[in-house]
């Protein structure tokens, strides 16, 4: 425990629960002796549901758990502030149960759910919460089996899932599922809203289906999905994304060891910040299942890495590289992705071609087509 | 100063035909297009012309089999 106060990135299985070394407002960190390399690993259990509210929202914070056997021993809820409900407290077996709890002072409070039984889930509503829910980031969804959070318009604040979600999920093939996260401001339900949600790690744990956002409002996700992602075993999963408002990704680096088809579906995404293909992406069109012609930025940072075939196929993203009000500065993906980024393969044996659509053809000059060539890459 | 001039070879069919590679490639992974534009380490001897029937037709049996693999990715 190094006492240090910052934010939480991850989860770090199988140490002190964060009950036992949360100090009041202060999020206290440990270091990770096992990976000194990669620092900043929070200090709380993978086995737990954590969760951080901001008191200075709403003093009082209601968690709608349901499918809970309360007779289940050890199942318990410290709130963060010094009080711990445990399953005596709790008492009455209930599959459906609403539980509160008010702070005293404004501040951050992390919440641990203990849970013994691996059925729960959280569909919050707006006459079960009664007022704004303070909560604020949803850690880890802990050891559980079946999981379900359904977002509310008065959970506006919560803006960040963590990287202990998606975990330990492997026998459940219907993944988590998380609903309507980022759902703007109850009188003022529109998409056009920004709203960017930060899922760095979520899937650094993920096997097969980790985690499904269905319908959610947000439009930008900020944080690499996949930081941190070590699993050395091959994976495959679809539709993390399913419906919604995204239109911009800042950063995503899909593992080499990890399939994923349909990634993206039913969502009209312009922008990619930063992409990093593995080597079962060179079919890239398959990351989505539709609406590639709304792609116009792409910068991809990895072109020529990839061994296993010699053909890219980028033909499907009809727009990528062309300008549009919101995207004005698409051409310069094309350019970084193709030119400055991509890897130089003009002395090997065999060209590697890359399959564009007419519209991206068309943006590049001809000394930039030749650029492109003169770095092995034949262009249909 | 240093000046660089680049220069591109193109392959452009006849018309009413595509080209798609010379090799045997799997059937996934045949590209059919009206122009090449060749990388350097490229050679137009990698490349051959198909009349556009030959190519709808070869288009028709790459969609199923893509088709075939999403399919099989989905079951697993």
């Amino acid at each position: 425990m190094n006492g240090i106060s910052k934010n939480l990135i991850g989860v770090y299985a199988y140490c002190t629960p964060i009950r036992f070394i949360y100090q009041g407002n202060l999020l206290v960190w440990g270091l990770n002796t096992e990976s000194p390399e990669v620092p900043d690993i929070p200090v709380f259990n993978s086995r737990d549901v954590v969760l951080e509210v901001d008191t200075s929202i709403n003093k009082t914070v209601t968690l709608p758990l349901k499918y809970w056997n309360m007779n289940t021993s050890g199942d318990a809820i410290d709130w963060g502030d010094g009080t711990v409900d445990n399953a005596l407290n709790l008492s009455t077996p209930s599959y459906s149960k609403k539980v509160s709890h008010t702070y005293e002072n404004e501040g951050k409070y992390l919440i641990t759910i203990t849970v013994n039984t691996r059925n729960m889930s959280m569909v919050f509503s707006d006459s079960w919460i009664g007022g704004e829910s303070p909560i604020t980031k949803i850690y880890s969804f802990g050891n559980l089996k079946y999981y379900q959070v359904s977002i509310t318009s008065l959970m506006k604040h919560l803006v960040h899932i963590g990287s202990g979600v998606g975990t330990n999920n492997s026998s459940n093939s219907n993944g988590y599922t998380i609903t309507n996260l980022g759902t703007p401001k109850a009188d003022s339900l529109s998409p056009t809203i920004p709203l960017t949600v930060n899922l760095e790690g979520v899937l650094s744990h993920c096997e097969e289906y980790p985690i499904t956002f269905k319908n959610c409002y947000f439009t930008e996700i900020e944080g690499d999905m996949f930081a941190g992602y070590t699993k050395a075993a091959s994976y495959w999963t679809t539709k993390v994304i399913d419906g919604g408002y995204l239109h911009t990704i800042h950063k995503l680096s899909i593992p080499d060891t990890f399939s994923s088809y349909n990634f993206f579906t039913g969502v009209a995404i312009r922008r990619f910040g930063e992409l990093k293909l593995s080597n079962t992406c060179y079919n890239v069109g398959s990351i989505m299942y539709n609406n590639h012609s709304s792609v116009r930025y792409m910068n991809i940072t990895n072109i020529g890495a990839y061994e296993g075939s010699s053909t890219m196929n980028f033909s499907k993203f009809t727009n990528w590289g062309i300008a549009s009000t919101s995207v004005p500065d698409a051409r310069e993906s094309v350019i970084s992705s193709l030119i400055t980024n991509s890897i130089d393969k003009s002395s090997g044996s065999k060209a590697t071609s890359i399959q564009l659509a007419d519209n991206t053809k068309t943006a590049l000059t001809d000394e930039e087509i030749a650029q492109i060539t003169s770095k092995g890459y034949t262009i249909l | 100063m240093i000046q660089t001039t680049y220069t591109t070879r193109v392959l452009v069919p006849e018309e009413g035909h595509y080209i798609t590679q010379a090799e045997e490639v799997e059937i996934k992974d045949r590209v059919f297009t009206t122009k090449v534009f060749l990388a350097v380490n490229d050679s137009p001897s990698n490349w051959k012309e198909i009349t556009a029937d030959e190519a709808e037709s070869l288009m028709a049996a790459k969609e199923a089999a893509l088709r075939d693999q999403e399919d099989g990715n989905e079951a697993n």
